[in-house]
């Protein structure tokens, strides 16, 4: 994936970062670094935050303050397109695929990124543009591939159902071939079946491709199996980072979660 | 929507899969349709002229198409944009004194500037806000039209002249109109299915993600008008020297409804729609405006109503099309084909 660029062990360095609604906190003061081939996964309740860092990372909110930096280069003030060119991809918490278009143009738009045929000539078609459309129908059907989607190629998205959404959605983001992958809740309201499957995905991207990921997950033994380290929030602070035996047993994670009570010492570890 | 292959038609490259003729039924059907258009002119005889309107107007729908259809922006100003096309053609060939062959070109690059400057606003408001927006261009060409050149009158246009042959008959002027329009038809179709359409759709689909996927929404909506306004200056160029005078009531709010009308009726987000609609629109005009005085004779209740007979009419008809086909003409068209493809089997 990372051919040609220098080697940087963090890919992705997010320092201080503060992001406030009128009167709400919804971010404040997070920090924290995600090196190469790196799976991190945020926790955290509802609206603790965590789609707010990602929507700062990827561009859709301008922060107060704080500084974000990619592949070393500071990108806190680059609109999202440009971010997307420089490499981060995503997928959303509520699909956001094209409804109106084929599983195929779904993915092929994912590689946009990539095209530079001119008006002209994708007007003209025959010549230039032709063979960089096939050029990019061959990595998508890589992709399709991959996943699993064959037979839903020439339908239309808001035909399907959700489980096969959420794999296109996946498809989409890896067409643009991303440096990073910010993943939100990508296995909610799927089936054990299906979640399992998307679990298989999402390590076959990191062990294979060595793809540094940021996961949002509320599943639990989901986020503690797969990821590599762990970030904690609630309201809007990051309350806890580690490895995730030690995220299990945070005394504030466990607060975060059940509450203030006393005798609730041991974990969350057990089941959730 | 799953639909049968004809037997023995197989496809074994993404080229042959990527195709706009992709079986041998369309390529043939394509073939007859080019045959026919060419020798329009005998089958027709003196109504060839109808053609040479719906033409017209279907380059003009073409561009609507790739505004309201693809990119999802919707513009009640597109008359005006014809007007832009039209007005420059006439400034080069009358003023300027240029040839036609230059003025055609002209026409559409002044068109495709301004379209990218009413574009501009696009990035920001959207829906009615933005059909509002458009409007205000409509009402400013308009008045432009009549406070300078053409007064509440006509301006005439010189005839026009193709590298030395006067195209000053109808049958002429349809090889000319027919030409471009299947140019224009084409060129549009492909543009769908590589970089700009892709783009074009993902933004009217979900503009955010698009966005986080590396669309630059500035550039595609400004592109998206810049291109609709390219294709109107070029049919407002045509008609300039078809009709021979060019004033405010050719380019009115009207015309740019009938436009909208003409892809709702045609099928938004198809290729065939704007040229379905156009000519469905059209003959229906026409159709009208003839029948009009006889309908009046017949039921001389309806008394001046007869007037605004067009009015009610399209009315109707665009609302039967919201309420029991909003795919349009194309939609109805796939559908019949599916049926004769699978007949006698319902499914």
């Amino acid at each position: 994936m990372g051919a040609g660029v220098p080697l940087v062990d963090v890919v992705l360095s997010v320092r201080g970062l503060t992001l406030r609604f009128a009167g709400v906190l919804a971010v404040w003061d997070v920090s924290f670094s995600l090196h190469a081939g790196e799976l991190l996964g945020i926790i955290g309740p509802n609206g603790a935050g965590k789609t707010s860092v990602l929507n700062c990372i990827n561009g859709f909110y301008r922060p107060q303050a704080g500084r974000i930096s990619f592949l070393g280069r500071d990108i806190t003030h680059l609109p999202p397109h440009t971010r997307a060119h420089l490499g981060i991809s995503r997928t959303f918490q509520n699909i956001a695929l094209y409804p109106h278009m084929t599983v195929l143009q779904n993915i092929l738009s994912g590689r946009l990124a990539h095209m530079h045929s001119s008006l002209l000539s994708c007007g003209v078609y025959w010549g230039f543009a032709q063979r960089e459309v096939l050029q990019h129908r061959q990595r998508v059907e890589e992709i399709i591939d991959f996943l699993e989607i064959e037979p839903y190629r020439d339908q239309r998205v808001a035909e399907l159902p959700y489980g096969i959404q959420k794999k296109v959605e996946l498809g989409r983001a890896l067409a643009m071939e991303p440096r990073l992958l910010l993943l939100d809740e990508p296995m909610a309201g799927m089936t054990v079946d299906e979640k399992a499957d998307m679990a298989r995905y999402i390590l076959e991207l990191r062990e294979v491709h060595g793809l540094p990921m940021i996961l949002i997950e509320h599943d639990m033994g989901v986020v503690m199996d797969l990821c590599d380290r762990i970030l904690a929030m609630d309201y809007g602070r990051k309350i806890a980072e580690g490895p995730p035996e030690e995220i299990q047993n945070h005394p504030d994670v466990i607060r975060a979660y059940l509450g203030e009570e006393h005798g609730v010492a041991e974990g969350v570890a057990g089941g959730a | 929507m799953a639909y049968a292959r004809p037997c023995g038609d197989f496809k074994t490259s993404y080229a042959q899969d990527m195709a706009l003729l992709d079986i041998r039924l369309y390529r043939w059907g394509f073939a007859v349709l080019l045959v026919a258009l060419a020798l329009a002119p005998w089958a027709l005889g003196r109504w060839i002229y109808l053609l040479n309107d719906i033409a017209i107007f279907a380059i003009g729908a073409t561009g609507l198409s790739l505004v309201m259809g693809f990119a999802g922006q919707i513009s009640l100003g597109h008359a005006a944009f014809m007007a832009v096309g039209a007005y420059t053609s006439w400034f080069v060939t009358s003023q300027l004194r240029l040839p036609f062959a230059i003025a055609l070109p002209l026409s559409a690059l002044v068109a495709f500037a301004v379209g990218a400057v009413v574009g501009l606003p696009s990035l920001r408001i959207k829906g009615l806000y933005l059909a509002i927006a458009t409007l205000a261009f409509q009402f400013l060409v308009e008045y432009l039209v009549v406070q300078t050149v053409s007064g509440m009158g006509g301006t005439p246009v010189p005839s026009m002249d193709l590298l030395g042959v006067p195209v000053n008959t109808e049958v002429r002027f349809w090889y000319l109109v027919a030409t471009v329009w299947v140019l224009g038809a084409v060129f549009a179709t492909n543009l769908t299915r590589t970089r700009v359409g892709l783009a074009l759709m993902a933004v009217r689909d979900r503009d955010y993600a698009a966005q986080v996927l590396g669309v630059n929404l500035l550039y595609y909506k400004t592109l998206a008008f810049a291109l609709g306004a390219a294709y109107a200056g070029v049919a407002g160029s045509l008609f300039a020297h078809y009709n021979r005078v060019i004033g405010a009531e050719h380019f009115s709010l009207a015309q740019s409804i009938d436009f909208v009308a003409m892809l709702v009726i045609g099928g938004l987000g198809s290729v065939w729609g704007p040229h379905l609609g156009a000519a469905f629109v059209r003959v229906l005009t026409q159709l009208l405006k003839m029948w009009a005085p006889a309908l009046g004779a017949l039921l001389p209740v309806l008394g001046r109503a007869t007037t605004s007979v067009h009015d009610i009419v399209f009315g109707v008809v665009l609302i039967a099309f919201l309420i029991w086909e909003p795919g349009g003409l194309a939609t109805l068209l796939r559908k019949l084909k599916r049926y004769v493809d699978l007949w006698p089997f319902p499914h």
